[in-house]
Parts: C-alpha cells; structure tokens; sequence
C-alpha cells in the first residue's frame, strides 16, 4: 500500500471514529498518538493530537485555555482579553511555530502569535509537535509547533451545529457549523461569535499593604469567525480550499499596578487566511500543492501615550511535496516552501519592509524493518537569496517487545531560526546585522500501550529532553538612549515529560483518566555582561513543575469531566529572587446527552475554578476566580 | 530535660524574634546617606528604594515594600527631598508616593498622574510635576498632598529646573525647547530654543542654566550643552559634541555650582568656563552600563550607578572626585535616580 493510501486508512479510521455528527457516544479527552505503523511523522518522534472532541468540549475557549488545561505547554496570558502567547519546553514565545492547515500564521513582526485569538471550536483537530518534528511541517519552530487543523468527514447528507454558551462576568459565545456533501465533495462553514464583558472581581495586591477587592475594567472583548471549507475528491486524489477571516476587537485591561493610571489600551486584529491544497498520488508516489495567501491587521491604540498604530503585514505561501516509496522499507520525501511575506508599519523606516525565506527539506524513512526504524531529515533554507548552514535531524525507534506495543525511541535535530522582522528592522533598534538562532536538541521517549482486557486500557509515555539555543536574541540597552537586537547569549533547557492515561469502557459506563506531568529546568549560560547572576537561574516565567489531569467519567446519559491544571511557582526577575506562586485551577463538568436518530441534545454546566483561586499567570495581571457556564450543543441531520 | 527543652525553646522564640540592627529602619535611614531609585523592569512592578549609608558603609534594598506592605509601583522616575518629605515619581504607575524621610513610610499617594517623570519643589507648599505624555505641567498643593491645578504648556516634558520664581521646563521627545514658567502665577511666559531634545538642566553658581540637549536619538543632530542666562532667557554659550554620535545624559553639577557632569558612554566633566566638550571620559565605562549620576554636593563623590543588562540587579558605584573607585554596592534592578540625605554632621 503506498503511503498516501496507508495516510488515507489511518485518517479515514482516525476521522470516522472521532466524526461528532455520526457518532452516538461522546469521544473523550486528548488522543496521544504514540506510535502507529502509518504516520505522516516519521520514526523517533513524539506528536501529540488534541481531538475534535476535546475542541468541541471547549468550543467556547480559546486555544490558550486548551493547552494550559491539557498540555504541558506553559501558557503566559495577560487575563480573560489579554494577550496570551505559548512556550515549550522553556523556549519563548517567538520560537513556536502557529500553523494553520500546515501554513505559518505568526505574525512576521513579532514572530509569535496571539493564541487567545484562536477559537477552539472552529478547528477538529490540534498537532503538538517538538523538537525534530516541527522540521517537517515548517521553518523556525526550534521550540515546537502547534498547528491547527480542518479536515474533511466525508459522511452524506447535511448537519447542523448550534452551540451557544453563556457564563460569568458577561461572557457569551455562539458558534454554529453547517456541514453538507457526500462522498465526493464537501462543504463545511462554521461562524463563530464571541463577546465578553470579563467584569470579574479580584484582589489588588499593588495599592495596598491589604489587598483590597476590585472590578475589573476596560477588559470588554468581541470577537467574530468565519471559517469555510471545501473539500473535492475523486479516487485517490482530493482538491481542499480553506478561508478563515477573524476580528477581535477589544480592551487591553490594566494591570494591577497601573489602574488608576489606565492607557484605555485598545487592540483590533482582523486576519484573512486561504489555503488551497491539492493532493494525489500515483503508484509508489504521491504529491501535494499548497498555495496560501494570508492578510494580518493590528491596530493598537494607548489614549495616554497618543500611540495609534497601525500594523499591516501579509504573506504568499507555496508548498509542494513529492514522496515515493522506493521499496518496501525506504519512503523518501522532499518537501519545498517558498514563503513571501511583507510588513507595513509607521515602526520601520521603509513604509514596506519584505522578506523571502524559502527552504528545501528532504526525508527518508524506513518502514517494516523489523523492530527498529529509522528516519533522517535534512533541510536546507535560504532567508534573502542566502543560503543558510543547512539543518538536520535524525530520529530511531525500537519496539522493546515483539508482542506488546513498547516502543522506545530518539532524535536529535539542529534547527535555525531566522530573525523576525521587528528583530532586523524596527525603528529604532533593529538590527540587520543578526545571527540566527540555532537549537541543538535531543529526546528520549519510551511509549508503552497496554491493552489489559477488551475494556481496560492503559497508555504510559515519557519523554526525556534537552536543547541548547544559541545566538539567542534579546532587545538590550545600547549606547544610545533606546535599546537595540543583539544576539544575547544562550540558553540550555532541559527536562521530562510524562503522560498516563487509562481507558474503561463496559456497557453503559465508560471513563477516561489522564494525567500529564512536566519538569523544565531552563537557563541562561552564555551572557553579554560579566559578573551575570541570571547565568544557570530558572528562566522567567517558566515554571519548573506543571501538571494537568483530567476524569471523564460517563454513564448512559449523563457525562462528568473533573479536571485539575497545576502550575508551578514562576521567577518573575531573572535572578530568581521573586516569583508567582504556584497554582491549582480545578473545574467541574456535568451533563446530559440525549441521541435520537442522528441527533443530539447535549446540555452541560461547568463550574471553572471552583475552589476560587487567586492566581496571575503574567505578574500583577489578575485571573478570573470562580466562575459558571451554561453550554448547550444541538445537532440535528437534516 | 522538660525545662532545657522549654528554655531551648525560649532561647529559640528570642532568637527569632531578635532584629539584626542593621535593619532598624529608623537608625539607618537617619543617618547620612544616598536614596536611590531602583527603577525595576517595565511592568515587572518591581521598582524600589535603597539606601546606602555613608555610615555604615552599607547599602539596604527593597525598603518601600519592606515597610509599606506593599510595592512602590512601576518604574519610579524620579525622587526630590523637601522638609520632613520624600517624593517618589512613579512613571508608569501614574502617581507620586510622598513618604517621610526618616522612616520611608507612606504619608500619601497623589494618583491619576499622566506619565509623571520628574518633580521640581517651588516652595514648601507647592511643586511642579513634568509629564511624558501630557501637555501640561502638573502644579502640586504639598500641603495637602494633592493636584491643585494644571499649566499647559501645548508641548510633553521632562527635566525642571527651579531658580528664583521661575521653573525652566524642558520639551524632551523630539523638542528643542525650554519653556520659562513664573511660579508665582502659575503661568508661561517665555521660552528658549535650545537643540534637539534637552534632557537634563542644572542651575550653576552664576545662576545661569545649563541644558543638556542628547541630539535625538535619529542621530540627525549633534548633542550639544547650552549656558541660558536665567536674567535674560537667552543663550550664553553653546559647547558642540564633536561626534555625531554621542549620546550624553544626566546632566549634573557640583555642590560648588562650577563643575559639570554627565554621561556618554563613561562620566565625563568640566568646568562651567570650558571652551569645549573633552574628548575623553573622566571615567570610562569599561564594561558597565553607567545609566544615572549624582554628585555629592559636600565631599564631591561621583555616584553613579551600573544597570547591567537591565534585567538583574545593578550596582551603586561611588567614585571619589579624583576618579578613584571606592565603593561598590549591589542594588537593585535598573539602579536610577539619587538624591543625598546629608546632615550637618556629614564631614568631606
């Protein structure tokens, strides 16, 4: 079976098992998906897959509370309107790669994308890449990526999704998707309204030797959605055409520290996203085309400092990816992106600032040989008509068992990141003269799967790391009197993570239990200055430990999720000498499913923070306590 | 063994209880002294208050929160001394902390500020407070701890500087003006035209007013150092850097009035009556970040401080006035601004 047919089983499988509208049960939590014989990840790396349901359960979050929830992925966020940026493995926020259906939507400005602006409910399917992994699907992602996805159900006849929700401090969302086709064609349209008054009451530490209760204000959000999807497909071959246009308009809030004193900061992003794809395949070989064109806005405006600026910046994307199977154990796979993107700012000193980064990757794998696998990846990338030291990573996987599903498995992988645009050419202080950024990083995984009876299961992983970012960049006082982009020095991570997870199912009665553990330890070894007492200190804003679990438990009608999120004490200055408290946010689920025909009926109540945490994730920038939502989700087949 | 276990726990409970003497608030903070500001990260609310007693020859950080219960605020700017009174700037916290010298405790917060940086005291009952963003002066009631009314001077500002009843106001970002308020009726009623962006002013022995204008940070413009007489509002001299890329900064003067100082990449100094701009720095940098200066006004002692890579803790460097160093105290995160508690007792 070539590659393309085994990648169309495995999804057809993996789709049709999780297909919300078909299926009668509620699929629960996060897939992990160890290890499998067909996978477009080659041998010896770790990919983690948030599903559809897990999405839909949190169709009213934003993709920042589903990773904090449910991945070990550290989450900064400014509050309930603020901005919200991811962090693995102790890189930053710039090192993440966002994608969209395998096309890069950060923002060329700043090189990180606000992920509180991302709805849950509008994608089925979230990919956690790192390490070596995040070379297959793009450039830059030394921390990892996370790439968003649609994908195609291909069931007959037309559904209907209403699902409105309304909870606390005046936050109500409504999303709505309308799914049409057969099996040969297509169209999914879902719209999404969000709006949020984010008025919750908190304690402020900063005016008073008492911390005195307070309202939180100038935080209102609205934001709107509208994704449409297009699917063709004939034999073995198939025609995508994806559109995403968003807008958020909202209130920056304060923090603690400057309230009486607000900016009445205001923030509008509006983006524009297509993505046309194609794929077929012939004999041993298979193909894809992808164009994309994307468009970004930001608008920001801070009253007080008579700041109004408008941002523009916008990107053309072509993929193309050849593979062929040159034997029963070697599949071969070149991959070339070409990626043009153009930044219009009053920041830089030429109205249009462009860049071209284009980059050639090449993959060979081995399939069936045995126990152990193996898989080799080189890429070569080219920023400006420059030819950079060419990239590589390679990957190994032993099956321990010849009977079992235990699997243990290694990469390791140089990659390079080139420099945002607001690093080379922000006026003042970009400096064109950057290095770009190298990580050297390794992990060690060892997989286990361990069926126990036909209605118990159990799922254990863990994964040992470590990476060196050299030339790190950081903005840093120059001798004039603003602050310039140097590489600044470099940066050694390293850590565990652990994952365990263990299924039921009998009869009328199903549960799912899931816990996650994660350790960093992320410093500073390289420096600018001498006598640095950061050299060999916890980074800020990393925390050491975090940990998440989470209890679905279902029996006929009625569903409970009982889910806990840990996050360790935080450093907020880089000698370590203060810091933000750990925490623990605990939430409950319930409620009640009726199916009838293709039909569902789902009502739900969440009670978020029940234990009603006082907590900051970014200092002096209070999180909500407390809180209630009423989720209702309707299908209904036409 | 019950008694020796109950007197181990006296002795314990004793222990514990027992405050080093170093950190009894009153003691040192009365004695001769540095207050400088520790400006913290930017929005990090970290800014703070140290101490460095020429006592004791110590220095003592974190005081504000240590005794108040709670932050300073974010970014404190700046910081003036007047009678029994301190008053802290806190830029981007939008407020000004008045706090009693001798025990750094809060008397009074005077909030919704827009971006205040520095004060300039008029007389025990009244000061002025410049703004980054505004286009007014804000005018304090001292006595009462309060805003009592605005001067609009159409433009931002930054440094001030008081002679006689006239405040001298400088228009920094992108300005090249000083603006002359009468302080006896709160009003403008003249102004100069200096050069491209004056940052800091001092008044000298002969009473003229010393502008030190950085150029802009485009590099369009030489920095220069500009004399006014304070008499006439016109411009006296005019000392040119001769590389277009300096970047000087905080402007400082003797206890005599005759010395000036400054910084551009090292401490550089010159007397008021100089022809020229030196070449080189009285004391180079080396592989510091020398961010603010203060001069001792009666033994002379440069001070200034080194703010690392702005993300650590600085230092507190004290040079003698013969270029010596002769201390060197850790401080906080970005170590800024100082103003000197002297009493009468303190000998050069």
């Amino acid at each position: 079976m070539s590659m393309l047919g085994s990648f169309t089983v495995f999804f057809s499988l993996f789709l049709s098992a999780q297909d919300a509208f078909l299926d009668d049960t509620v699929k629960i939590n996060e897939v992990i998906i160890t290890s499998h014989k067909v996978n477009r990840f080659p041998s010896g790396y770790k990919i983690i897959r948030l599903d559809t349901t897990l999405l839909n359960e949190n169709s009213h979050e934003s993709l920042s509370a589903v990773l904090a929830r449910n991945t070990g992925i550290s989450v900064k966020s400014y509050g309930l309107s603020g901005l919200s940026t991811p962090s693995f493995r102790g890189t930053g926020a710039s090192h993440t790669l966002i994608q969209w259906n395998n096309i890069a939507i950060n923002n060329p400005m700043l090189g990180q994308s606000d992920i509180s602006l991302i709805p849950a409910g509008l994608f089925d399917e979230v990919e956690i890449l790192s390490g070596g992994a995040s070379m297959i699907t793009g450039n830059g992602g030394i921390g990892g990526t996370i790439n968003v996805m649609n994908k195609p159900s291909w069931s007959e006849g037309t559904f209907i999704v209403l699902n409105p929700v309304a909870g606390s401090f005046g936050r109500y969302t409504g999303l709505a998707k309308v799914k049409t086709g057969n099996s040969h064609f297509q169209s999914v349209t879902r719209a999404y309204l969000q709006y949020g008054k984010n008025d919750f009451t908190y304690m402020n530490r900063a005016i008073s030797s008492i911390p005195v209760k307070e309202r939180m204000t100038n935080s209102e959000s609205l934001g709107r959605g509208l994704v449409q999807e297009l699917y063709f497909r004939r034999n073995r071959n198939s025609l995508s055409a994806r559109m995403w246009y968003q807008n958020s308009d909202r209130n920056l809030p304060a923090s603690m520290l400057t309230g009486t004193a607000s900016a009445n900061e205001t923030q509008f992003d509006e983006s524009l996203r297509t993505v046309l794809n194609y794929e077929g395949n012939k004999g041993w070989s298979e193909y894809f085309l992808t164009a994309s064109y994307n468009l970004a806005n930001l608008n920001y405006t801070n009253k007080l400092a008579s700041i109004y600026s408008d941002n523009r910046s916008g990107s053309l994307v072509f993929k193309a990816g050849f593979q062929h199977r040159l034997n029963n154990f070697i599949i071969a796979r070149t991959i070339l992106e070409d990626e043009n993107s153009w930044v219009s700012s009053v920041n830089y000193s030429d109205d249009r600032m462009g860049r071209n980064l284009a980059s050639l990757t090449i993959i060979t794998e081995t399939r069936s040989l045995g126990r152990i696998n193996g898989s080799l990846i080189l890429k070569e990338m080219m920023d400006q008509k420059k030819l950079l030291v060419p990239d590589f990573s390679g990957g190994l996987q032993y099956r321990l068992s010849g009977t079992q599903n235990y699997y243990i498995k290694g990469s390791y992988s140089r990659s390079t990141k080139v420099p945002t645009m607001n690093d080379l050419y922000w006026n003042p202080g970009g400096n064109p003269d950057l290095k770009n950024e190298i990580s050297n990083g390794a992990e060690l995984t060892l997989d286990m799967v361990q069926k126990i009876s036909g209605s118990f299961s159990l799922k254990f992983n863990t994964t040992l790391f470590s990476n060196a970012i050299s030339n790190l960049i950081q903005w840093v006082p120059g001798p004039f009197t603003y602050w310039t982009a140097e590489n600044a020095g470099k940066v050694n991570t390293m850590g565990a993570e652990s994952a365990f997870s263990a299924e039921y199912a009998s009869g009328r009665l199903s549960a799912k239990l899931d816990l996650n553990y994660s350790l960093t330890k992320a410093s500073r070894t390289g420096s600018l200055i001498s006598d640095d007492d950061m050299k060999g200190k916890q980074l800020i804003y990393i925390p050491v430990h975090s940990a998440n679990s989470s209890l679905h438990v279902r029996y006929s009608r009625f569903y409970s999720v009982l889910a806990s999120s840990y996050t360790g004490r935080r450093y907020t200055v880089a000698d370590n000498s203060s810091y933000l408290p750990d925490y623990i946010i605990n939430s409950i689920t319930v409620g009640y499913e009726i199916v009838k025909n293709q039909n569902k009926y789902n009502i739900g109540f969440l009670a978020d923070n029940i234990l009603n945490a006082a907590y900051e994730s970014v200092a002096w920038y209070p999180q909500p306590g407390r809180s209630f939502s009423l989720k209702i989700n309707i299908q209904l087949k036409l | 063994m019950k008694n020796s276990l109950l007197l181990t726990l006296v002795l314990f409970l004793f222990i514990s209880c027992t405050k080093d003497p170093d950190n009894d608030n009153d003691t040192f903070l009365s004695g001769n002294g540095i207050f400088l500001l520790n400006e913290g990260n930017f929005m990090g609310g970290n800014g703070s208050i140290s101490f460095y007693s020429y006592d004791s020859l110590k220095i003592f950080n974190d005081l504000f929160a240590g005794i108040n219960g709670r932050p300073l605020g974010d970014v404190p700017n700046s910081l003036a001394m007047t009678g029994e009174r301190i008053y802290v700037v806190v830029n981007n916290s939008g407020k000004i902390e008045v706090i009693d010298k001798n025990n750094l405790e809060s008397v009074a917060t005077i909030s919704k500020l827009k971006a205040p940086r520095n004060i300039g005291i008029i007389s025990s009952s009244k000061a002025y407070v410049t703004s980054l963003y505004s286009d007014s002066i804000t005018v304090l009631d001292l006595a009462n701890n309060s805003v009592s009314g605005y001067i609009n001077i159409k433009k931002t500002s930054e440094a001030i500087a008081v002679i006689r009843n006239r405040a001298y106001v400088s228009n920094w970002v992108g300005g090249n003006k000083i603006f002359v308020l009468d302080t006896d009726n709160n009003k403008v009623i003249d102004s100069v035209e200096v050069a491209m962006e004056p940052e800091s002013l001092v008044i000298d022995k002969d009473k003229n007013l010393w502008v030190l204008c950085n150029g802009g940070w485009k590099r369009e413009y030489s920095a220069e150092l500009i004399s006014v007489n304070t008499s006439t509002n016109e411009i006296a001299r005019r000392l040119v850097f001769p590389d277009r890329n300096s970047s000087p900064s905080c402007l400082q003067i003797d206890g005599s009035g005759s010395t000036l100082y400054f910084l551009s990449s090292g401490i550089f100094k010159l007397k008021t009556d100089a022809s020229a701009i030196p070449l080189t720095p009285f004391i180079p940098q080396g592989g510091r970040y020398f961010y603010k200066l203060g001069i001792n006004p009666v033994n002379g002692d440069i001070v200034t401080t080194d703010a690392a890579d702005f993300q650590q803790n600085g230092q507190l460097l004290i040079y003698k006035n013969n270029g010596e160093l002769s201390v060197s105290a850790k401080a906080e995160i970005i170590p800024g601004m100082m103003i000197f508690r002297l009493n009468d007792d303190f000998s050069k």
